[in-house]
């Protein structure tokens, strides 16, 4: 296998990691849209990267961060709900991304590569960014974990058990913000989502437990990349809708065949 | 207010809260003490659940302070918790997430036990019925030994039996020295059960006092009346 295959593969596994457990709370927490429009905002992130000549990974997460903390802290009265908010964030800042690269020279950036990621352009500083930021996503989850479950469940009853919601709540929007940011160049923009719900959709069908259902999902998940990226090495497919595309298969396979628990 | 000379476990003051922009309640004054037993009845819409959960501190009224006794427990079973499928969780790993991290004792197989929730304690907690659910949650709300048990109408969409027996349960639990706040629509429960019946009628308490002060009392049960109108009218044609 070449090394740039190797590598692809490593950081699959290691995105994979990470993402599964924090799309399976964002599962639970109906929190799909959300991470949907943090992948929007990532255009912005890569415009500013662009113009400041920040190294765009940084940028990626300077911006997922801030849209992530506004989201979550923001309250907007009883006028506007937050699903208005999330919208009208995720689309300016997408707009504003397209206007910042329109103004660039032309060939300065490749469009299609942003959208729809590249995991075989990883390098080994990639792999060390992913096994940093898989250890401290894991480690918080895991510190966090009664606290994080309760909230999912019920919020009210968390709070009652001393459980500081709010806190809670930015703890995974944060998560959530650094795995969209890290994966856009992996994964792309557009399919980022995806690969956070739908390991834990279909890890759902199996599961009798929220650990289960999180094992159950990176599994799915590294299964899924493996196979995507067999899959676009024989027939030369581009990786990132390979993987998904699998996804949808398995997704698909669990509904007809899956153990309803 | 009852049980002066108990400790008063929560104490509220010219609480104001609006919902929507318009005034739900205004000004209200009231004491939860020890050994109580209150009942908190009004009409849909009154903001009965609203009231309680700003006297558990889980919403800050716009105005007024609401004071908790120093390190009060509380369980709290709210109302119409449907439980979400898409988290896969069962009876009995629900009651160990809620039990206090540093506790180590067997409560949680106690609970089963006392609470007869053997038969569906490996049961998920969305493939319960109604029934197994409230006693399941009754259980949870005491899984940390509360000094008083909140109930957020909790017979709604329980069988008679069902209602008779966790009445039942919520009695001895009153006896065995945990105070009671619940709310309820349920006219005949708070005269039955409760020790203490608070109504609120728009937007302030209207009445409140003993079951037995509130039927004997004319002047009282015109104002209770009042508060209950379509039960009453009902009860009188």
């Amino acid at each position: 296998m070449p090394d740039f295959m190797t590598l692809a593969l490593v950081g699959g596994l290691l995105i994979t990691l990470i993402s599964a457990p924090v799309g399976t709370f964002m599962l639970w927490r109906r929190m799909a849209y959300f991470g949907d429009a943090l992948a929007h905002t990532t255009l912005l992130g890569l415009g500013i990267g662009i113009w400041l000549q920040l190294p765009i990974q940084l940028s990626l997460l300077v911006v997922t961060l801030i849209v992530a903390i506004s989201i979550t802290r923001i309250k907007l009265g009883n006028t506007l709900g937050t699903d208005t908010f999330i919208a009208i964030a995720a689309h300016s800042s997408l707009a504003l991304g397209m206007l910042a690269i329109a103004l660039l020279p032309a060939g300065r950036i490749d469009l299609m590569g942003y959208l729809f990621g590249d995991l075989l352009s990883l390098t080994e500083t990639d792999l060390l960014l992913l096994s940093a930021a898989a250890a401290i996503g894991i480690t918080t989850l895991v510190y966090h974990w009664r606290g994080l479950v309760m909230n999912s469940l019920n919020p009210e009853l968390a709070q009652l058990a001393g459980y500081h919601n709010a806190k809670l709540n930015l703890i995974l929007a944060i998560l959530i913000a650094v795995v969209v940011a890290i994966s856009t160049k992996l994964v792309g923009a557009l399919l980022m989502t995806a690969l956070l719900i739908t390991p834990a959709a279909i890890a759902r069908r199996w599961s009798t437990t929220p650990q289960g259902m999180i094992i159950g999902a990176v599994i799915i998940g590294w299964i899924a990349i493996a196979a995507g990226l067999a899959l676009s090495w024989h027939y030369d497919l581009p990786v990132s809708p390979a993987i998904v595309s699998i996804l949808f298969a398995g997704f698909i396979i669990s509904r007809l065949i899956g153990k309803r628990h | 207010m009852m049980n002066a000379h108990y400790p008063v476990l929560i104490q509220a003051r010219q609480i104001a809260h609006t919902f929507n922009g318009t005034s739900l309640f205004n000004n209200i004054d009231m004491n939860i003490s020890a050994g109580e037993y209150l009942t908190l009845i009004g009409l849909n819409g009154t903001g009965k659940s609203t009231l309680l959960r700003i006297l558990l501190n889980l919403i800050k009224p716009e105005r007024g302070d609401v004071l908790h006794q120093s390190g009060l427990r509380i369980g709290y079973v709210p109302q119409r918790w449907q439980p979400d499928s898409q988290l896969p969780i069962t009876a009995e790993a629900l009651l160990r997430l809620s039990l206090a991290k540093s506790d180590t004792s067997n409560k949680v197989e106690q609970l089963i036990e006392v609470w007869k929730l053997n038969a569906f304690a490996k049961q998920q907690i969305h493939s319960l019925s109604g029934g197994q659910w409230q006693r399941l949650l009754l259980a949870r709300a005491l899984i940390n030994n509360p000094q008083l048990l909140a109930l957020d109408e909790p017979t709604q969409g329980l069988d008679l039996k069902s209602q008779h027996e966790f009445y039942q349960h919520i009695t001895q639990l009153h006896q065995q020295g945990t105070s009671i706040v619940m709310v309820s629509h349920d006219l005949a429960h708070a005269m039955s059960y409760s020790q203490h019946v608070v109504a609120l009628s728009e937007g302030k308490i209207c009445c409140q006092g003993r079951p037995q002060h509130l039927l004997e009392n004319p002047e009282y049960q015109q104002r209770f009346i009042c508060a209950h109108q379509p039960i009453c009218l009902h009860h009188h044609e």
